[in-house]
């Protein structure tokens, strides 16, 4: 049986996040997006509506509720403001770590301090010399006594302005490839690490940059799941956090098409409203339908993962296309605005260098593509 | 622990109100529908007397049977129970008819300390169903008031005038009105909104009221709404030329021609 509502609860759900969005959030986006000083305030009101813990059991402080819920929240935040998405898809993805491959001490620690937006967790794989092959990773971690000591450097990674810890990847087994990967909590403040900032031409509240480890020592109990099994932890959780970011990406571009559309209706060219021309009033409605397509795409990855049914593919599917499309209709939406379009002092340029960030954060479209091709053609037609 | 009634009422999203250019009337279909946004405080506030004091608190509210999202959203903050009072035969009802519904479901609902109402509603904005109901329930009524303190049995409040603020205090059972300044209405979160659903929701009829049918409605109603529409605002295009003293004098003249001075 085919049924594409959201439940009562949800659509609740949703009209209280949005109101919280749209009075707490979207006023001070514009400013705020210019600064690269992440916006704890914000964050810290997100967390107080539980925000941060949407799928983490009610025993732990969190809300106990299902992915696709988490969607509708990343969505109605990020229609206000991109950036302040982030924690929830953090949140999420700390916490389905922590509940599939952490153990029963580690859950106690950490989910509680997540749902209380005491714990912000980054994650740190990509490397100076290799981002879409993850594997090819030179950070080890190595035994010393009871614990180990990691030594190397991670690079282009959210929050280095203000996480708390990372969930950072490195080789327990240097010769091996992706086998050779394991999972740690690591401490911002761990001796041995130090950080940079870039300086981005979008999402900078969410501050990028490296972090370098030079004989970082952590106790055994930082390994998260099994010694090599790091690497298949992390994909297992960019399947959902694809998608969020799917959704992420929509509700910003969501946000530039209803400006363009109020703006449509009211400016005025040759004597109408510009939304009178065909050449207007078609991008609108070709945006709107790929834009509900996408969404469907997106809530249908979550819905697959609520049900415990695979989703890799579709995830990579909302990955590539989603942030895409999204892109384009920021692009549109900014043109329809005519010259007031391109200056700063509206959201819109803005909301396109936002965007444009996750066409490239958590695997590109081209690895994207080699995930679905694998998944429908079979592993035998994979280039390597 | 004081036994609390909040009234609150659904209204059409004024933000989504558009009106008809040709008849000047509202075009309300299909417009989101809310709590009215003083009666979130009226909520809140009974909430936090609650978190202060216990007690319980149980909505009322007449409406449609669609709005249901409205009453789980007032639970879903953090109403205990909620009655909604709906009825066919209700259609059409003036402030004094929905005071009389309301009165009759509140004795329904057995004792109580306090009732609180918003100051008005925003769409009517009559401020009239508060003190209605309470000269109805024969109680003592505090209106527009902008903070509330609760002493034992006593209630504390201070009230919003135009020119000062006035402390009044009253003992229970009272009926308090509040304004938009008195707090912040909160967000449920998700846990609570799930939680809401375990909440009881009464639904009584005009029969369930002992209500007649005569009573209510249009037939019981004095006032009998013909007409809202939007008033026409235009801009009359009147250019003053001469000197800087002719224009003023012509100016004074359309100014008192108009009634405005
Ligand atoms: C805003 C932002 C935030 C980020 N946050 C994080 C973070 O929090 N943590 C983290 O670990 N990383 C993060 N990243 C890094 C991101 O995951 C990597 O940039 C991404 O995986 C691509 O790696 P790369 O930049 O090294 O590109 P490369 O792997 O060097 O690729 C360069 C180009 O070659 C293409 N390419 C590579 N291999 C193939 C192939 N086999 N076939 C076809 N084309 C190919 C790519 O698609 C790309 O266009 C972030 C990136 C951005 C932009
Ligand atoms: C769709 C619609 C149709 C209407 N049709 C008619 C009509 O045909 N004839 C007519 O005379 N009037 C009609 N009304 C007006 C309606 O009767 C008044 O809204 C009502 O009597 C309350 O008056 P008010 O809104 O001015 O409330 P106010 O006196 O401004 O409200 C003060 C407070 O009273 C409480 N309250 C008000 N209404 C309710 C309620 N329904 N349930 C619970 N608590 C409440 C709330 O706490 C509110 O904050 C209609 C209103 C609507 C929305």
């Amino acid at each position: 049986m085919l049924n594409l509502s959201f439940s009562e609860d949800q659509e609740l759900f949703r009209q209280m996040v949005r109101e919280f969005a749209q009075t707490e959030l979207a006023p001070g986006y514009l400013e705020r997006a210019k600064r690269e000083e992440a916006p704890r305030e914000e964050f810290r009101k997100m967390a107080e509506l539980g925000l941060t813990g949407i799928n983490i059991p009610e025993e732990y402080g969190g809300q106990g509720a299902d992915y696709v819920t988490i969607g509708i929240a990343i969505e109605e935040i990020a229609r206000a403001d991109i950036n302040c998405s982030y924690p929830i898809a953090v949140g999420g993805l700390g916490g389905g770590a922590f509940l599939k491959h952490g153990t029963p001490e580690q859950r106690e620690t950490w989910l509680p301090k997540i749902t209380r937006g005491e714990t912000l967790l980054g994650l740190a794989l990509t490397e100076p010399g290799c981002g879409s092959d993850a594997a090819a990773m030179k950070t080890t971690a190595l035994r010393e006594g009871d614990g180990y000591v990691l030594n190397g450097e991670k690079s282009s990674i959210s929050f280095v302005n203000c996480a708390t810890d990372f969930f950072l990847f490195a080789k327990t087994d240097p010769k091996a490839g992706a086998r050779g990967v394991s999972c740690f909590l690591v401490p911002m403040d761990a001796p041995g690490l130090t950080t940079s900032i870039f300086h981005d031409m979008g999402c900078k509240p969410i501050g990028r940059g490296a972090l370098a480890l030079k004989e970082v020592h952590i106790p055994a109990s930082s390994l998260m799941g099994q010694e090599g099994r790091g690497f298949h932890l992390v994909m297992e959780e960019f399947d959902y956090t694809k998608v969020l970011i799917g959704l992420m990406c929509l509700g910003t571009a969501q946000a530039a098409l209803e400006d363009a559309i109020a703006y449509a209706k009211e400016r005025k060219a040759f004597g109408k409203p510009i939304a009178r021309f065909e050449g207007v009033s078609f991008l609108i409605a070709e945006h709107a339908t790929r834009m509900e397509a996408a969404r469907l795409l997106c809530y249908q990855a979550l819905w697959l993962r609520d049900q415990g049914k695979p989703h890799t593919k579709e995830a990579s599917m909302c990955k590539w296309w989603v942030p895409k499309i999204s892109a384009e209709a920021i692009h549109d939406a900014l043109l329809i605005h005519g010259h007031l379009g391109y200056s700063d002092e509206y959201p819109l340029e803005q909301r396109w260098r936002d965007v444009l960030a996750f066409q490239i954060a958590d695997g590109t479209a081209q690895i994207q593509k080699i995930i679905i091709s694998r998944e429908i053609l079979g592993r035998e037609y994979l280039p390597y | 622990m004081p036994e609390m009634i909040v009234c609150f009422k659904e209204v059409v999203d004024e933000r989504e109100l558009k009106v008809n250019p040709k008849t000047q009337e509202l075009m309300t279909e299909g417009i989101t529908r809310k709590i009215s946004d003083f009666d979130l405080n009226a909520i809140e506030e009974a909430i936090r007397i609650k978190e202060m004091h216990g007690g319980r608190a149980t909505g009322v509210i007449v409406g449609l049977p669609e709005c249901k999202p409205s009453i789980k959203k007032a639970l879903s903050m953090g109403l205990d129970r909620a009655c909604l009072l709906s009825d066919p035969a209700f259609a059409g009802s003036d402030t004094l008819t929905v005071a009389a519904i309301l009165a009759a479901a509140i004795r329904k609902l057995g004792p109580f300390d306090m009732i609180l109402c918003g100051e008005a509603s925003t769409d009517g904005f009559s401020a009239q169903l508060g003190p209605s109901l309470a000269e109805r329930l024969d109680l003592p009524q505090i209106t527009a008031a902008s903070q509330v303190t609760i002493e034992g049995n006593q209630v504390v409040a201070e009230r919003s005038l135009d020119d000062g603020i006035e402390v009044v205090e009253a003992s229970f059972p009272v009926l308090l009105s509040v304004t938009k300044e008195i707090n912040k209405p909160r967000l449920a979160t998700l846990k609570q909104i799930l939680a809401a659903s375990k909440k009881e929701v009464l639904e009584w009829k005009a029969a369930d009221l002992g209500l007649s049918t005569d009573a209510v409605g249009l037939q019981g109603s004095p006032i009998v709404l013909k007409r809202v529409a939007a008033f026409r605002m235009e801009r009359k295009n009147i250019r003053l030329e001469g000197t800087l003293a002719e224009a003023a004098e012509r100016a004074i003249r359309e100014l008192l021609r108009e009634g405005v001075l």
